[in-house]
């Protein structure tokens, strides 16, 4: 793996893990101790977008 | 000269001898058995030699671990960037990347070094596996991206040989997006389950959360 994979690579894990970090920090705030069905459907699409993705570059896209 | 450079290499451990006699003298003093030897003000200055000595031995004790780690770092960095100049990024790097993802992504403890509250609600632990399984796939995209442009980056390599490079790596692209895949309806099974059973779907997304967890660290053992 070379450097700049690497860094890509780990911006985009910690992207992922402030994204979910501020919906529980929004779902704090508004006084809940859980996701809402449709926050978590969010990341539901987010993954089916990246599924797309990958796939698109797998196929030679 | 010899003997005060001597004394200056030793300091933190001549500090010590010191610090225990006194420590010893002021049990001693402390039960009155040096009442006939020595005064009051005698016993209070040795105690605050005892005192300054603690103090400069714990200061030394941090200005030696920072010069180590300032060492360290040092080292660090003179062969991340040597290696970057051979377009590799060292093991080290990819240690640290992997320590920190799994602290990040993986055990949740990220979201409590990014300032954020961690996942504690069922919806929010199934939104961080899916989570999870999102950078599994950007990942293995990036991964796949680096290779492919490495691939066609290297001139030694025949028309035929990048071919079949390129399709190697496509296929590792593809058993990962399989593998998360799998992940995905794993938690989707723990999602549909939450309804009927509340403890299957718990065991369900715990078990997938740690699949998950191991997909990503091979993931970033790739070369």
């Amino acid at each position: 793996m070379d450097l700049g994979t690497a860094i890509t690579l780990l911006t985009q894990l910690l992207g992922q893990a402030s994204t979910l970090g501020n919906a529980i920090k929004k779902a704090r705030e508004e006084g809940r101790n859980d996701l809402t069905k449709e926050e978590v459907d969010a990341f539901v699409a987010k993954d089916d977008e990246a599924r797309a993705r990958l796939q698109a570059a797998i196929d030679g896209g | 000269m010899k003997f005060w450079t001597w004394v200056w290499e030793n300091k933190v451990k001549i500090m010590g001898v010191v610090s225990a006699v006194l420590m010893q003298v002021m049990s001693m003093a402390a039960s009155g058995q040096l009442d006939a030897v020595a005064s009051m003000a005698a016993i209070t200055w040795i105690g605050i030699i005892g005192s300054i000595l603690g103090v400069a031995i714990t200061a030394a004790g941090f200005s030696t671990t920072a010069a180590v780690r300032m060492e360290q770092a040092r080292a660090e960095i003179a062969t991340a960037m040597a290696a970057k100049q051979g377009g590799k990024a060292r093991p080290g790097i990819l240690a640290l990347m992997a320590a920190l993802t799994a602290i990040l992504v993986m055990t949740f403890q990220g979201c409590a070094l990014l300032g954020v509250p961690s996942p504690e609600g069922f919806n929010e632990r199934l939104a961080a596996g899916y989570s999870s399984v999102t950078s599994v796939r950007d990942s293995a995209l990036t991964v796949l991206q680096g290779r492919l442009r490495a691939i066609e980056g290297n001139a030694d390599l025949t028309d035929l040989e990048r071919s079949e490079k390129a399709t190697a790596a496509r296929q590792d692209a593809q058993n990962l997006q399989d593998q998360a895949d799998s992940a995905r309806a794993a938690l989707d099974a723990a999602r549909s389950l939450q309804g009927i059973s509340f403890d299957a779907a718990e065991e369900r997304l715990a078990s997938t959360l740690r699949i998950i967890q191991a997909l990503q660290q091979y993931l970033e053992e790739q070369d």
